[in-house]
């Protein structure tokens, strides 16, 4: 008898599990979305990584173009994982944005390597069936089928921080300490100069994911995130000017698509907009922005 | 195969389900496959150390037992003791003691002719050693009758609850449970289960959370300042209660379901007023272990000393212990420090009682509170020695937090995620200290509050556990 009651429970128990495993997973997507800004229809996307998410305040872009936006950024995704995220964020909207920032960086085709279980980050849209088969191809089959069956699993707390951050209304990334530039110098001296390549299967990648953008009927802006110039001078010069040669030449080329290098004198010069050597502080992340704002307020 | 592998939540309820259905005569035998497969599915080679401390342990106990003259079974006693430590010494302390020649020898420009090796330790050793040493010295005092089925004796050892990281059980209480037919009874599924979640709560949520700080600033002392290794070294202890704490639930619910009881591990340490108490609530397994087998007998061989005896054995035990823990000098120490601690409270005992009774202070709660803090203190700063990595760490750690002060590393959503959970842990302790059986949740009459809780806790594990590492603080021991 005892053996039945304790089937029944176990069974209500599942069932009740599955049941706030879902609603939960509602309420969690919902923050995220607001994060990420798509909780309405936008009208500007940015995309990019960890150098997009320190150097954009969301909120005070919205406020100088008047537009909704959508900050669709993750840290240490390659070239492939941002085909991933605009593909999904089409799924979303398909009738498209007017604008796309998207950001560059010279070591955009250098790395044909997402950091490591980059995949990861994209468990909460696994729903999605473009995130669904990238999370298939880099994920265990073990670790696919318990984030599939098990929705709640896929907010690991950096999600849930910026779950509440959604909520909350809180979008931007600040950080607050300065760059200390003496450990820098001995730390880039350590390194040495840092190649600046262009592999072709990465190139190929990017253009798909213009091509795929413009077919949107939108527009894209490259932006080359500006970096504290000692580590812009540690990177092959020759290489630099190539990578940016190509930007110039694919956006003349390609209707609809402007590239705007910001790396300027005003802004790499100055480690008080920096936190490290790649990434804005409070200050630097207001100057970007301001400047953003501006042009897509003059593009739109 | 680990507690918090997707491998062991398949597999256990599987042992659970073959144990149940398999006739009652060959239950044990379930239990004996299960264990050996958990075992081998860590590293196969170490299976044979395990069955030659078990082929050991069973020969020579039933010598022992079967000895009519006192010299002979001491001398049984002593050769299996030797045997069964071997591969401990060989695999825990080889290494370290070969290195430390080296060194020394180098100094004089002699050479050690054995290059530096070093050994990976097999899982669970000094705790399945342990076990087998318990049960000899149970023989031989004739607490217990040598076991004739080998089968059993492998079970006692290699009971895949226990095996890696206790607790530490005695044959005493193990052998008759293994034998005996254990009808499948529902309050000890429920029972056991519950344990288990609690378990996995303290350990993923808890202690893999604090161990993000703590591995970080330990990481690299050099780097830290002194409000950043104080903090550290105030999540340590916790981070240790709720590894080892949650390892030992997990063990203690898994062998429950299957209706067999194991002995409890911790016993709401942090609400301990003084080292002595809180050494009978910490580890409790190990520390019984050495109170039967180390401290009892040398207490009594240096009874003439009086309380000066007391002081050598209690310092004698926890050198002991030190070691156990580990083949390196901070664990020395830190056994050492223990050992201080508790003769300092023994010489001191009476004193401190008449003060307390001169005052009135035994109800004191502010007293009772104060004495709580200091307990913890003491442990947290001996802590030290037990996480650094080297002697020089250690000092390095103290040296910083008594002279250099600063704005500590702060990753606030680690930091956050953990005070949270030693809180709700700490909450859960006091509720079962001082209101036992009151506001339960698990064990509520209503069974609304009883699922919430269930469910509640399971998401929290979900949603705010750290599931990326798959080791336990005490494997390395």
């Amino acid at each position: 008898m005892k053996l039945v009651v304790f089937i029944k429970r176990t069974f209500i128990l599942l069932l009740l599990f599955f049941l706030f495993d879902l609603l939960i997973s509602l309420v969690l997507i919902n923050g995220l979305n607001r994060y990420y800004g798509f909780d309405q229809k936008p009208s500007i996307l940015i995309n990019g990584s960890s150098m997009a998410i320190s150097g954009f305040n969301r909120a005070d872009i919205e406020s100088i173009t008047a537009s909704h936006v959508a900050a669709y950024a993750q840290e240490g995704v390659s070239v492939s994982d941002r085909y991933e995220m605009i593909n999904h964020f089409f799924h979303m909207f398909p009738q498209g944005v007017k604008t796309v920032v998207y950001e560059v960086n010279p070591v955009i085709f250098s790395d044909t390597k997402s950091a490591e279980n980059v995949y990861t980050h994209f468990f909460p849209y696994m729903d999605d069936k473009s995130i669904n088969n990238y999370i298939k191809e880099n994920a265990g089959n073990q670790e696919y089928y318990i984030y599939k069956i098990i929705r709640t699993k896929r907010f690991e707390s950096r999600v849930i921080r910026l779950i509440v951050q959604g909520y909350l209304g809180k979008y931007n990334s600040v950080k607050t300490n300065t760059l200390d530039t003496a450990t820098m110098i001995y730390m880039e001296g350590q390194r040495g100069e840092a190649e600046v390549t262009l592999e072709e299967s990465e190139i190929e990648v990017f253009e798909k994911t213009m091509e795929l953008i413009r077919s949107h009927n939108t527009d894209v802006i490259l932006i080359m995130m500006p970096m504290y110039y000692l580590k812009l001078q540690s990177f092959n010069s020759d290489g630099y000017r190539e990578l940016c040669n190509y930007f110039k030449d694919f956006s003349s080329s390609h209707g609809g698509i402007r590239f705007i290098d910001l790396n300027l004198d005003s802004l790499i010069y100055n480690p008080d907009y920096f936190s490290d050597p790649l990434h804005f502080n409070v200050n630097g992340q207001r100057q970007i922005t301001g400047i953003i704002g501006r042009i897509l307020l003059m593009h739109h | 195969m680990v507690f918090t592998s997707l491998n062991f939540l398949l597999f256990f309820p599987l042992v659970a389900l073959l144990y149940y259905i398999s006739p009652k005569k060959w239950r044990w035998v379930t239990l004996l496959v299960a264990s050996f497969f958990f075992y081998i599915n860590i590293k196969p080679v170490y299976v044979l150390l395990l069955i030659g401390v078990t082929c050991s342990t069973y020969v020579f106990t039933i010598l022992i037992s079967n000895a009519r003259d006192d010299s002979r079974r001491t001398l049984y006693l002593v050769l299996n003791i030797i045997l069964v430590l071997l591969p401990l010494f060989f695999f825990k302390y080889f290494s370290t003691i070969n290195t430390i020649m080296i060194r020394l020898l180098e100094n004089w420009s002699l050479h050690w002719p054995l290059p530096e090796i070093k050994y990976m330790l097999p899982l669970g050793i000094s705790f399945y050693t342990f076990m087998a040493i318990g049960y000899s010295i149970d023989v031989y005092n004739e607490e217990l009758d040598a076991e004739r089925n080998l089968g059993l004796v492998a079970l006692f050892i290699s009971f895949f609850p226990l095996i890696l990281s206790g607790p530490i059980e005695r044959a005493k209480n193990m052998l008759p449970q293994f034998r005996d037919y254990r009808p499948i009874n529902y309050e000890n599924v429920t029972a056991g289960l519950k344990l288990m979640v609690w378990g996995y709560f303290m350990k993923l949520v808890v202690a893999d959370r604090i161990g993000i700080y703590v591995d970080l600033v330990y990481g690299d002392i050099s780097t830290q300042n002194g409000s950043s290794l104080i903090i550290a070294a105030v999540l340590y202890p916790f981070q240790v209660y709720a590894d080892l704490g949650g390892y030992s639930l997990i063990a203690i619910g898994t062998a429950r379901v299957m209706g067999l009881d194991v002995i409890q591990n911790f016993k709401r340490p942090f609400f301990s007023t003084s080292m002595a108490e809180f050494w009978r609530r910490w580890h409790i397994s190990l520390i019984s272990w050495l109170t039967d087998y180390v401290y009892t007998p040398l207490s009594f061989r240096f009874r003439k000393y009086k309380i000066w005896g007391i002081v050598i054995a209690l310092m004698l035990t926890f050198l002991v212990s030190g070691i156990w823990h580990g083949a390196a000098l901070t664990f020395v120490i830190w056994g050492l420090m223990q050992g201080t601690f508790l003769s300092l409270e023994a010489v001191t005992n009476k004193k401190r009682t008449s003060f307390e009774q001169k005052y009135n202070l035994s109800a004191n709660k502010i007293y009772h509170l104060a004495w709580m803090i200091i307990t913890f203190v003491l442990f947290a700063s001996s802590q030290i020695f037990g996480r650094a990595a080297t002697i020089d760490d250690a000092l390095l750690v103290y040296r910083r937090i008594l002279t250099e002060t600063g704005s500590p590393y702060l990753d606030l959503t680690t930091l956050l995620y953990s005070f949270i959970g030693i809180l709700i842990i700490l909450l859960k302790d006091f509720k079962d200290e001082y209101f036992q059986g009151k506001m339960s949740f698990f064990s509520n009459s209503r069974a609304w509050i009883r699922y919430s809780a269930y469910l509640t806790i399971i998401f929290i594990i979900l949603l705010f556990g750290v599931f990326k590492g798959n080791s336990f603080i005490y494997f390395q021991f």
